[in-house]
């Protein structure tokens, strides 16, 4: 499995709070990979310095093989193009105006759009099927509307990474399901690398290949979802007891019948 | 539809400010008619046309442009619809400095009130931005609450200062604002000023546009937030600044022509920032019209008449619902 991204023993955190501490990982190519763990456990913070907004303590970030930190912001964000936590758009801009965002790592010192944007610019919106609402303003769009233009507007940044900080909360289940249907598309199709912090176990477990577990700055668990989604994981990470069934078709397992260990001290 | 309603703002806002310009140099203390512009009847009308009116209009203009164009630039770059460089306390300092400067005995010419006014606004800039700071960056709802304090605070220092020194006249244009015996040197200072800030936010008006999304996300996109920034604030510094230093410090322009323009015309920074520009320039034109005419024999004080004016501007605003503060 050839590596995107590695992370070589980073320390990471805000001020002088370590948050993750001395943690190695590797992210596969061609792959969704899903970052899980329960509340705090540090998903947010390894998320940042994954993807170069915040310099790790200590340690070294290689994407493609290099430094991260030897990244231009331009250079890095047509990497990887980043998605966080309930984005905010500018008031008063339309849909296609929101993705041709995503375009600004590549232009070079002119304000105008090329053909060649111009055309990546309506891919992504056909992409995320969102073509009747072209000239829309972002801000009317329902919940699942507007995450998908953001997700056009990545798209947009024509980059082999995606990251995206928890692109279903907030969302009702046909939506969040849409999204994760698009992400899914967007890795078979486009061939994109895509990192993802997901809240709900058994998506994570059905849409990703590769899951990074972690848990108070730590990663316990790392693998494929039938490696990673296990009784033991779930009582020690995530102090729930539960069964596990496998899907017949994709034997990718599902959490059923969950019970809190937390309270009972177990 | 939106494109053609964008035009006929366009073809409005050009054609009022046109007339604005006629008519600010045609009035004052004695009307003129029109054909005294091309055929003065005396030598007197000649010199009042354009040794007086006319460099006293194309400051008024040039002063409206930059107050209206560094309220936009505010307002994206901070993500709140309330910022303006007099709200924020930037003119407040740019007009201290001055003061100051003319009581310690610097000679207020065009170099020295240059100078001084930047220094000034520059400050009063960085302290506003550091007053702002919080642990997660910059603060929205802090940068206007700060601000206004400090605008309030550095504003009464200024008229304590001139008070205290019997120098309320002498600065009397520069504490209630306005463009009185305004000369072609001044005017000059703000067409350079002028040129600079409209073809630096031309030239960034993408990456400035982009500045109203959610940090994470502009940096997303690989844009270096902090040299937009910077960039952002030597704009706003500038016009600030130059304003302050040829027409005192007249608020409310940089916050109400912007929410004005958004209000008939929804759109981003960069959609917006061209109709934002005229519609000072014609805003401050027909309001130095007023100031010199609408009282015989007196000059009304242009930061009084213009925050009057904003201040209704601002009551609409919220009264109609509009977001005042975004975190």
């Amino acid at each position: 499995m050839a590596a995107i991204m590695e992370a070589d023993n980073i320390t990471a955190g805000y001020g002088r709070r370590v948050i993750i501490d001395h943690q190695t990982l590797t992210i596969p190519a061609g792959k969704i990979t899903g970052l899980i763990g329960p509340n705090g456990s540090g998903k947010s913070t390894l998320f940042n310095v994954l993807n170069g907004f915040e310099s790790p303590m200590s340690g070294d970030i290689k994407l493609f093989g290099e430094p991260i930190s030897q990244f231009s912001h331009r250079k890095r964000a047509q990497k990887i193009a980043c998605l966080p936590q309930q984005p905010a758009a500018a008031a008063g801009i339309t849909v296609s105006e929101l993705v041709s965002y995503g375009r600004y790592c590549h232009r070079r010192g002119l304000n105008r759009l090329s053909k060649k944007d111009h055309q990546i610019i309506d891919e992504a919106i056909t992409a995320v099927h969102l073509d009747e609402f072209k000239e829309h303003i972002v801000s009317n769009l329902s919940g699942g509307q507007r995450q998908r233009a953001f997700v056009a507007m990545t798209l947009a940044q024509d980059s082999p990474i995606m990251m995206l900080d928890e692109p279903t909360t907030y969302l009702d289940l046909t939506n969040q399901l849409d999204i994760l249907n698009l992400l899914k598309d967007l890795n078979e199709n486009y061939h994109k690398t895509i990192i993802v912090i997901l809240h709900d176990l058994n998506q994570a477990a059905q849409y990703c290949d590769h899951l990074i577990c972690l848990v108070d700055g730590e990663i316990k668990a790392t693998g494929n979802p039938t490696d990673v989604i296990t009784s033991d994981v779930l009582a020690d990470i995530f102090k729930v007891r539960a069964d596990i069934i496998y899907d017949k078709c994709t034997n990718c397992p599902q959490i059923l019948n969950c019970q809190s260990l937390a309270g009972s001290g177990g | 539809m939106s494109r053609t309603k964008n035009g006929m703002l366009w073809l409005i806002l050009v054609g009022l400010l046109g007339l604005g310009i006629v008519l600010n140099v045609l009035g004052g203390p004695k009307w003129y008619s029109l054909s005294q512009l091309w055929q003065p009847s005396s030598q007197l009308i000649h010199d009042v046309i354009w040794t007086m009116r006319i460099p006293r209009m194309l400051a008024s203009v040039f002063v409206g442009i930059l107050l209206a164009m560094s309220g936009a630039l505010l307002q994206t770059i901070s993500r709140n619809p309330l910022a303006d460089p007099s709200i924020l306390g930037i003119n407040a300092g740019a007009n201290l400095a001055l003061i100051i400067g003319g009581v310690t005995g610097i000679a207020l010419s065009i170099a020295n009130t240059v100078w001084l006014a930047l220094l000034g606004a520059g400050c009063a800039f960085l302290i506003v931005i550091f007053l702002s700071m919080s642990k997660n960056g910059l603060d929205p709802l802090r940068l206007i609450l700060g601000g206004t304090i400090f605008s309030g605070f550095v504003s009464c220092i200024s008229f304590a200062v001139s008070m205290i020194t019997n120098t309320t006249q002498q600065f009397k244009n520069l504490l209630v604002g306005g463009f009185s015996g305004v000369n072609y040197q001044q005017v000059l200072l703000l067409a350079i000023v002028t040129v600079i800030v409209l073809a630096g936010v031309t030239a960034f008006r993408t990456g400035f546009t982009l500045l109203a999304m959610d940090e994470k996300t502009v940096e997303g996109l690989g844009i270096s937030v902090r040299t937009l920034w910077l960039f952002a604030a030597i704009f706003v510094i500038l016009a600030a600044g130059a304003s302050v230093a040829v027409g005192g410090n007249i608020g409310f322009v940089g916050l109400g022509i912007p929410q004005l323009i958004n209000v008939l015309h929804p759109g981003s920074f960069k959609q917006n920032i061209g109709l934002t520009a005229v519609a000072g320039g014609t805003f401050m034109v027909f309001a130095d019209l007023f100031a010199k005419t609408a009282v015989a024999g007196i000059e009304l004080p242009l930061a009084g008449l213009s925050a009057l004016i904003g201040g209704c501007l601002l009551f609409a605003i919220v009264a109609f619902g509009r977001q005042v503060a975004r975190s």
